[in-house]
């Protein structure tokens, strides 16, 4: 009815409305004893309300129309009928505004606070406004007597108060959205306690029974029935009941029966009887606000749960709570399902150390200790072992639970099974492997044949023949180089770069390399000074070390006819740095970084000069950022030379123990391969 | 003649090697797996074993700790060619197996290859007195 009415026309709706209240204010009137126009009890006020608070104030005229027209076919004059139609539209017009403003519009019946706030508004104030309006406009154009001011205005306010707080909230509980509850235990329950509130209500108040009559206080014994409404049902089941419960005893007490018949008149009986109805339905209401709060607060705190449990339910990780004893007290699903068992019972109240393989326990004792001071530790692995025996490896992310003063009360942990990673890591290194088997093999044989036959192995290679056999021979040096880059990118690329860190004085290996590199320093007449300070130890892997070593000065050889190379050292903090000064080509600004990047190599000047792969600085670069150091470009001019640098840890440093720490954690969580992989399938 | 078993699964690679070391006046014969090559070297008792350790069947390391299980194998030189990026632990297990060289294929020349043969094999025919 509610959507119904919002949906017609103002002007429909209005009329309506004014027929509605026009006919409610005929019936309040019937009840008028003490004027014609003073009824003790006015439904329209509850009606003029409600409508005005779920329809919207803008329907105002409906009011002022239906009262006007209630009045003007009773007794007055049109001045007092105007001013009486007044009192009534400012009335509901004011309460609206104050609920809306004040008391949470609408849903003024939903909380304690909002429900005393409606209660002053709509119950106090604006009633105590139209029965103002409407005694004075009676008392001035001469239709009552300022004797009897008071009586008529206590009258009209406790009607309209009437109106207001038993009415109105039934009808906008009624009409403002709420899915009704239609479980068949839930309306019998409904029904049963309507149907001893109605019995009850007729014992009191109908004259059923001669205690209705006799001096007790008997109207209290309807209290458990309303009580039971506002703990069991909603503010709607509760608002009728007292609807209910009011339209007996008015109709009881009109007939002289009950607790309230007993008044001088019909009216201070009638009057009585509001003034208790009123005080109820306050107490009424409120409780069941309160009790409607409480449930929601309990909804929510449900929902939050719910949600919170679904959220832990559906990671794909598990999530495994115990306490300091390592006692495991809360799990999820995959938890359970990660170690094959059936239900949470099955794992709470164990010991985390079942589910850990026996060589893992000594280093989890050990993390646990550290947990306690670092509060947080990822990326640790163990061996789980499930309920057959079966183990996998699991990555666990571990944190401290505090209480709110801070101190730890358990750990929570997260553990992953990195079965696929792993299984993913090693198709990668295999991958590797056998790409490198099958791409060497026959350039071996090219390069091995080659060189059989420019040692005139199959005979003597004349001139003509040699010259374009030596082409090959270095262009397949080329391929080799290549293969070997990319290989190597492969390797830095999919994260399976392997370090042996050692600690060694750098003479170990930079002699050899300049050893290595004399033929052709002295085939291009460039002479190179080695000033490094040897003795200095690092720590590197020194086959790593030779390549990037091999690569800076083998650079500087390829780019540089005249002048000199230059080798030198510095210690600067942790670091050792190595210089690679050349008087070559230079580079210029913008392709000084571009060299880094893979593939990339300076076109322009290379005319004439053996090419390279674009690889070898990337390389050189990124295993130097594995062993803790760098590669970068210090200094270079076009046309005067370079100074390119390479840092690496001393040894001993915090930087050193640091690097190998990191690199103890990935080489633990590695899988290594060896040659065996690359075993031919067929066989 | 000094005689040499070849062990390598690649029958291009295998012949260059043979070339190089037939012409080069040694009596070369192949095997084509780690099987093959254990049998033939406790048959044909060679001088020298050059293997390759990436092999079907069995690989080149299995061979050899086979071999060096055997009363004579475990002293017969063995020169180990192969194609892979050695590993940390590789070379470990490598080493305690004691091969006379370590060499990379990519790096070795068939003619490198043969000059360290000669090397090994005047080595073992003349010791050097303990220092």
């Amino acid at each position: 009815m509610y959507g119904f009415l919002s949906k017609l026309k103002i002007p429909i709706a209005i009329l309506f409305i004014s027929a509605i209240y026009f006919i409610a204010g005929k019936i309040g009137l019937v009840l008028a004893f003490v004027h014609p126009s003073v009824s003790v009890v006015w439904l329209p006020t509850g009606i003029a309300i409600a409508t005005l608070l779920l329809l919207g104030r803008k329907l105002w005229p409906a009011i002022f129309i239906g009262a006007f027209l209630v009045n003007i076919t009773n007794e007055g004059s049109l001045l007092t009928t105007l001013g009486i139609a007044t009192g009534n539209t400012l009335e509901a017009f004011i309460a609206v505004w104050l609920i809306e403003r004040f008391a949470n519009g609408r849903n003024c019946l939903d909380r304690p606070q909002d429900l005393f706030r409606f209660v002053l508004f709509a119950g106090i104030i604006s009633t105590a406004v139209s029965a103002l309006c409407g005694v004075f406009s009676l008392t001035l154009t001469g239709f009552a007597s300022w004797e009897n001011f008071r009586p008529l205005f206590f009258t009209w306010w406790l009607g309209d108060m009437g109106g207001a707080i038993i009415v109105a909230p039934l009808i906008i509980s009624w009409f403002n959205k709420r899915t009704l509850n239609l479980k068949i235990t839930h309306v019998m329950e409904i029904f049963l306690v309507f149907l001893l509130l109605f019995l009850v209500s007729l014992v009191i108040f109908g004259g059923f029974s001669t205690v209705s009559n006799g001096n007790y206080s008997v109207e209290f014994l309807v209290l458990p029935y309303l009580l039971w409404c506002a703990f069991r049902f909603n503010k709607r089941e509760t608002a009728t009941a007292l609807f209910l419960l009011s339209e007996i005893a008015i109709w009881g007490t009109l007939n002289g029966f009950g607790p309230f018949a007993k008044g001088a008149s019909v009216n201070a009986s009638l009057f009585l009887l509001q003034a208790y109805m009123n005080t109820l339905a306050v107490t009424i209401l409120m409780l069941a606000a309160a009790v409607i709060q409480q449930r929601q607060a309990e909804e929510s705190a449900q929902k939050s749960e719910d949600r919170y449990r679904t959220l832990v339910d559906t990671s794909p990780d598990a999530i495994v709570v115990m306490d300091l004893q390592t006692k495991i007290t809360m799990v999820n699903k995959q938890a359970v399902n990660m170690v094959e068992l059936n239900s949470p019972s099955d794992i709470l109240g164990k010991d985390a150390f079942a589910f850990i393989a026996k060589e893992d326990h000594e280093r989890t004792r050990e993390n646990l200790a550290k947990l306690a001071r670092v509060k947080r530790l990822t990326g640790v692995e163990y061996t789980i072992v499930r309920r057959d025996g079966s183990r996998f490896i699991a990555s666990t992310s571990a944190s401290l639970l505090n209480d709110k003063k801070g101190n730890p009360q358990g750990i929570i942990v997260v553990v992953r099974d990195v079965t696929r990673e792993k299984e993913l890591d090693r198709m990668k290194d295999e991958f590797i492997t056998v790409a490198s088997h099958e791409l060497r093999t026959p350039m071996t044989a090219v390069k091995g044949y080659l060189s059989m036959l420019l040692n005139g192995k199959y005979g003597v290679v004349n001139e003509p023949l040699r010259k374009p056999l030596v082409t090959v021979a270095m262009a397949t040096e080329r391929l080799i180089e290549l293969v070997n880059d990319i290989l190597s990118v492969s390797r830095i690329e999919t994260k399976r770069l392997k370090m042996t860190l050692s600690v060694f004085p750098l003479r170990s290996v930079v002699e050899d390399i300049v050893l290595s590199l004399k033929p052709i320093i002295h085939e291009k007449h460039v002479a190179l000074s080695d000033q490094i300070d040897k003795d200095v130890s690092v720590q590197a892997d020194p086959q790593k070390l030779g390549q990037i070593l091999t690569n800076l000065i083998g650079n500087a050889l390829k780019f540089t006819d005249t002048g000199e190379i230059v080798l030198h050292s510095e210690e600067k903090g942790e670091r050792m740095i190595i210089f690679v000064s050349d008087t070559g080509v230079g580079i210029s600004c913008i392709n000084q970084e571009r060299l880094f990047r893979k593939f990339q190599q300076v076109s322009s000047q290379q005319a004439g000069r053996p090419a390279g792969t674009g690889l070898g600085l990337y390389i050189s670069r990124e295993y130097a950022k594995a062993m803790g150091g760098d590669v970068w470009v210090v200094a270079s001019e076009e046309g005067k030379g370079s100074t390119f640098a390479l840092s690496l840890p001393k040894s001993g440093t915090r930087l050193a123990f640091d690097v190998r720490q990191r690199l103890v954690m990935q080489m633990s969580n590695a899988s290594l391969v060896d040659e065996q992989t690359a075993k031919h399938p067929s066989s | 003649m000094n005689s040499i078993l070849l062990v390598e699964d690649d029958l291009t690679l295998a012949i260059m090697y043979q070339d190089q070391l037939q012409l080069d006046g040694f009596d070369v014969s192949l095997a084509h797996d780690g099987e093959e090559g254990l049998q033939k070297a406790i048959s044909k008792k060679p001088s020298l074993i050059l293997l390759d350790i990436a092999m079907p069947k069995m690989d080149g390391m299995s061979m050899l700790t086979e071999l060096r299980k055997d009363a004579w194998g475990q002293n017969v030189p063995v020169i180990i060619l192969t194609i892979m990026d050695p590993n940390e632990r590789m070379l470990q297990q490598v080493m305690e197996l004691k091969p006379a060289y370590y060499l990379f294929k990519a790096n070795s020349t068939p003619q490198d290859v043969s000059d360290k043969i000669k090397e090994v094999l005047s080595l073992s025919e003349n010791p050097q007195p303990a220092s």
